[in-house]
């Protein structure tokens, strides 16, 4: 778990106004796409509009603060995400053969993962699920259960190194 | 010329939804269903939607479908997990080569 995440009012560092402003530079970035124009006018009230639910998700629905909780760099989501899309279009066209030829063998493998934060747990979870071939059925802790459509070994180390991919490794980096 | 590919992308994207429907009604397993329709989710409908920002341009409209995939990207393996889960917690097997 987040150690630094409890529920006393914390204090104002810079570090956390960054964030906090990253977030809602990014919220207005949205909202100006959503009603299709940059005019500043759009940008400021995309901000507020922004803020008002950040701080309503904090108070009301996760009781904690979201920019604590949710630590993942801008830069380093743009390059999980092409990591995912070269590692979905590879399992895809693998995939796509034994769908075609019929050759499955399918079984549900027990996989572990070196990721102690769960919100880094439910990500590697979310993408072993997003590649084709793979979907998680329970996670325990660091324990993941796998559906494998093409159950090669059951061997956990093993299976762990097949299916995770570089997922782990990219999400263990800070 | 970068229409076109969008046009190609789309007909791939297309192309791979088609299997992945054949084989929802070609295999009897329900674990080899389930993920199988993940793989048509992701793969599928990721390649329309590129196919369909290549199209479209640099506007809006490709923006508005980015955002459509990432929010596609966070949310279909919960449907996906939350329907094998039930299965599993429900005391499905999984059907093994060799087993009738």
């Amino acid at each position: 778990m987040m150690s630094s995440v409890d529920n006393h009012p914390r204090p104002v560092s810079l570090d956390r106004i960054l964030r906090l402003a990253r977030v809602t530079v990014m919220f207005a970035i949205i909202w100006g796409i959503f009603s299709e124009s940059f005019a500043p006018g759009q940008l400021i009230l995309g901000a507020i509009v922004g803020l008002v639910t950040l701080f309503a998700t904090d108070k009301y629905i996760l009781k904690q603060d979201y920019v604590a909780t949710y630590r993942f760099g801008f830069f380093r989501a743009i390059r999980y995400f092409f990591n995912l899309m070269i590692q979905i279009y590879l399992a895809g066209f693998s995939a796509l053969y034994r769908i075609i030829t019929g050759k499955l063998n399918v079984d549900v493998v027990e996989i572990h993962t070196e990721l102690d934060d769960p919100f880094l747990i439910s990500l590697l979870a979310n993408s072993i699920t997003l590649t084709p071939g793979t979907v998680t059925l329970a996670t325990e802790g660091r324990k993941l259960l796998v559906i494998w459509i093409n159950c090669s070994t059951r061997d956990p180390d093993e299976a762990g190194r097949i299916i995770k991919a570089n997922f782990e490794d990219l999400l263990m980096r800070r | 010329m970068i229409v076109g590919a969008g046009y190609a992308l789309i007909a791939f994207g297309l192309f791979f939804t088609a299997t992945g429907v054949y084989s929802v009604l070609k295999f009897q397993d329900f674990y080899s269903r389930a993920v199988i329709t993940s793989k048509v989710d992701t793969v599928g409908f990721t390649t329309v939607l590129i196919g369909a920002m290549l199209v479209s341009g640099a506007n809006f409209f490709t923006l508005k479908i980015a955002l459509i995939l990432v929010f596609e990207l966070l949310t279909t393996p919960l449907s996906t997990h939350a329907i094998a889960h039930s299965a599993y917690a429900a005391g499905y097997k999984v059907r093994r080569s060799g087993d009738v």
